[in-house]
């Protein structure tokens, strides 16, 4: 057993929600959430579940509406902005253009909060700057314009920024929104990388619910009624908390796969004979075609899958219709059509 | 590196310094005015009276006035986020305008902005109050709406059309005003180096000087601010106060300016750019002190185009620095799409 982790933020019967101006909203809480060292996790919660807020509220850009916050055991109220950017720093999905700033100088002003009156860097700055970018994989850019940067570059940029400033908790807001695919199981990948090898608490909210089930620690999953579910995935799919969060008329979570999937009206139960990835992905094609495939024999419509040198040969037999031979998938669909 | 183009730009400031006190509607050697300048006493009195009381004055405003309103615009770059910011260009030096008529024009009749000058001190901190206030004013009322648009160009027109709403305020003033006085704030507007010696030099030089203060004051979290106010506040900016602080310093230095020498276009929005081209860095601590010299050198220039050799007449400094801030005005937004491409 490992030893047990001393916590970076404690909440404690917190609410978040909008100020209390005219309109004071509490959006979701009470909370009483623990972040330790090392651990990565996700924020997940449908749209307008409060993700955000409890960000914000998180790393003290907007008031807690009550309960208590504690920041490396002290209390979050009673620190100064300058004092919480050394112990939390942020990523925005948010790109930040027309700076005319190069990419060194961008991750430079993660170290705004230890630099002196204007701003000037020590060689303990420049190093952590290096540090910072060898450990995101920005190196390669340095000197290039933040203005010419991919969007997936750029976020690693910020990311690099934000591990500059030095803080044992990184906030990142949606980091993957504007992001392709690829960049986005890299970014995951980076972050995951970087709480085994630095030792920091980051947390993400995301939308990415199945590279969240892959890659995080812990999962903050966010109800949408005010409830907020702590738990490691695996645990949280058991206990059935995603169905209720996401199920909607549309989609549907299928605690099975950990995917969301689109439920369609079955035309016909078909049962498939085969094996292997011709089987899985023949299941695939005629699931999309709305067919509800069987395990058992249907001795009255199935579908034998061989494998042999000749390639792949699909067999459709079908109760007063001639067998049907076809060696290419799309065929089979367009015939099942 | 940094230091080797201070020093180009030092000595090209002091050739342009000693062309621009050379050149005039009178032909006076460059020895005697070699002489005058570093203190000695020369035969022709007439000589040495334009030396010290025009053409000094007048070439000290130019650096003071250029640097000044160099650092302005480039607070308001970085402060609204907007490269094509600056005083003239967003409103600003109108919003002076407006605060320099209303004290002329509410003055009386007899009294021309000449005489309020002549006031001597109580005068002329009247003129760089209200002038201050009134610049203030309109970039208070820029940042409000800047909040809520984020299309550079489109607040390019905004502020444009602020501008020409507070000069229309002027305008409906100057109707019900007496002639003289009319053609009194008309000149102004031109824009003049001219006019501003003595005591008046003394106040504009302290006034600038404050705000430049200001503005080192706030380079870093300038510096902050060029990631956005959100990425500002992570790092444990008060943006609330850092704003106070960069709309106060812009105020002084563009009011402060414009109430002097009047509504000067293009130095603010043009010089940033050189800035940054030149020492291909966006740190303010670097930036601050390189506008300042780029802008005096700039507006030193300016003033000895405006009254090139062997001309009699003096062309209003605003048509020269529209001429040669204009160009950098196209090349910025030109590169801009270039690169959106």
């Amino acid at each position: 057993m490992k030893e047990l982790k001393t916590a970076l933020i404690e909440t404690e019967g917190l609410m978040i929600g909008y100020p209390a101006s005219k309109a004071s909203r509490v959006v979701a809480g009470p909370l009483d959430l623990t972040v330790c060292g090392g651990q990565l996790i996700c924020l997940l919660g449908p749209n307008g579940s409060g993700k955000s807020t409890l960000l914000r509220t998180l790393t003290g850009l907007q008031p807690v509406s009550s309960g208590k916050i504690s920041l490396d055991g002290i209390p979050l109220k009673t620190l100064k902005a300058p004092a919480i950017a050394r112990k939390l720093s942020l990523v925005l999905s948010e790109k930040v253009t027309g700076s005319n700033l190069d990419v060194y100088n961008l991750i430079a002003l993660g170290r705004y909060p230890y630099s002196g009156w204007f701003g000037k860097l020590n060689a303990e700055d420049r190093a952590m700057i290096i540090r910072a970018a060898e450990l995101t994989d920005t190196t390669g850019f340095l000197d290039r314009q933040v203005d010419s940067l991919s969007d997936g570059e750029c976020q690693k940029v910020m990311l690099a920024r934000a591990i500059a400033q030095d803080t044992p908790v990184v906030v990142l807001d949606e980091p993957t929104a504007h992001l392709d695919l690829p960049s986005r199981l890299k970014l995951m990948q980076l972050l995951y990388k970087l709480t085994r090898e630095t030792g920091k608490a980051i947390i993400i909210s995301t939308h990415e619910l199945d590279l969240a089930l892959q890659t995080s620690d812990l999962i903050w999953l966010m109800d949408g009624r005010g409830g907020l579910h702590s738990g490691i995935p695996e645990q949280l799919v058991l206990d059935g908390v995603f169905e209720k969060a996401f199920n909607r008329e549309e989609i549907h979570f299928d605690p099975y796969t950990g995917h969301f999937t689109i439920p369609r009206v079955l035309k016909q139960q078909i049962s498939l004979i085969g094996d292997g990835l011709p089987f899985i992905w023949t299941r695939k094609a005629l699931e999309r075609c709305g067919y509800g495939v069987t395990d058992g024999l249907n001795p009255e419509f199935h579908i034998l899958i061989e494998s042999g040198n000749n390639g792949i040969r699909w067999t459709v037999t079908a109760y007063g219709h001639p067998d049907q031979c076809f060696n290419d998938l799309q065929q089979l669909v367009d015939a099942l059509v | 590196m940094f230091n080797y183009r201070l020093y180009i730009l030092f000595l090209l400031i002091l050739i342009a310094f000693l062309v621009d006190i050379a050149f005039g509607s009178i032909h006076i050697p460059l020895l005697q005015i070699l002489d005058v300048v570093s203190g000695k006493q020369i035969e022709n009195d007439s000589w040495s009276f334009i030396i010290q009381q025009i053409r000094l004055p007048k070439a000290f405003t130019a650096i003071i006035a250029g640097s000044g309103l160099a650092v302005s615009g480039l607070q308001m770059q970085t402060l609204f986020r907007n490269p094509l910011a600056g005083p003239s260009v967003l409103g600003i030096t109108a919003g002076a305008s407006l605060g320099v008529a209303i004290v002329m024009f509410s003055a009386g009749t007899i009294t021309s902005l000449y005489t309020i000058k002549e006031l001597g001190i109580s005068g002329s901190w009247l003129i760089i109050l209200a002038s201050s206030a009134g610049a203030a004013l309109v970039m208070f009322l820029v940042l409000l709406i800047s909040g809520a648009v984020k299309d550079h160009i489109v607040m390019l027109i905004i502020g444009v059309m602020l501008g020409n709403i507070t000069l229309s305020l002027v305008s409906i003033w100057q109707y019900y005003s007496a002639p003289e006085l009319i053609k009194d704030y008309l000149m102004w507007t031109f824009g003049s180096l001219g006019g501003v010696n003595g005591v008046q030099l003394m106040i504009l030089t302290a006034v600038v000087f404050f705000g430049l203060i200001l503005t080192f004051i706030a380079s870093k979290s300038l510096d902050a601010l060029l990631l956005g106010d959100r990425y500002a506040m992570s790092l444990g900016l008060s943006v609330k106060s850092a704003r106070i602080l960069i709309i106060s310093s812009t105020s002084l230095l563009a009011g402060g300016i414009t109430a002097f020498c009047g509504p000067i276009g293009f130095v603010g929005i043009a010089v940033p750019h050189l800035a940054r081209a030149i020492f291909q860095t966006s740190s303010h601590r670097v930036l601050i002190p390189a506008c300042c010299l780029i802008g005096a050198l700039l507006m030193l220039i300016c003033d000895i185009f405006s009254q090139l050799p062997g001309s009699q007449s003096v062309l209003p400094i605003n048509i020269i620095t529209a001429l040669i801030g204009s160009p950098v005005v196209i090349w910025v937004i030109a590169r801009r799409q270039k690169r959106r491409d």
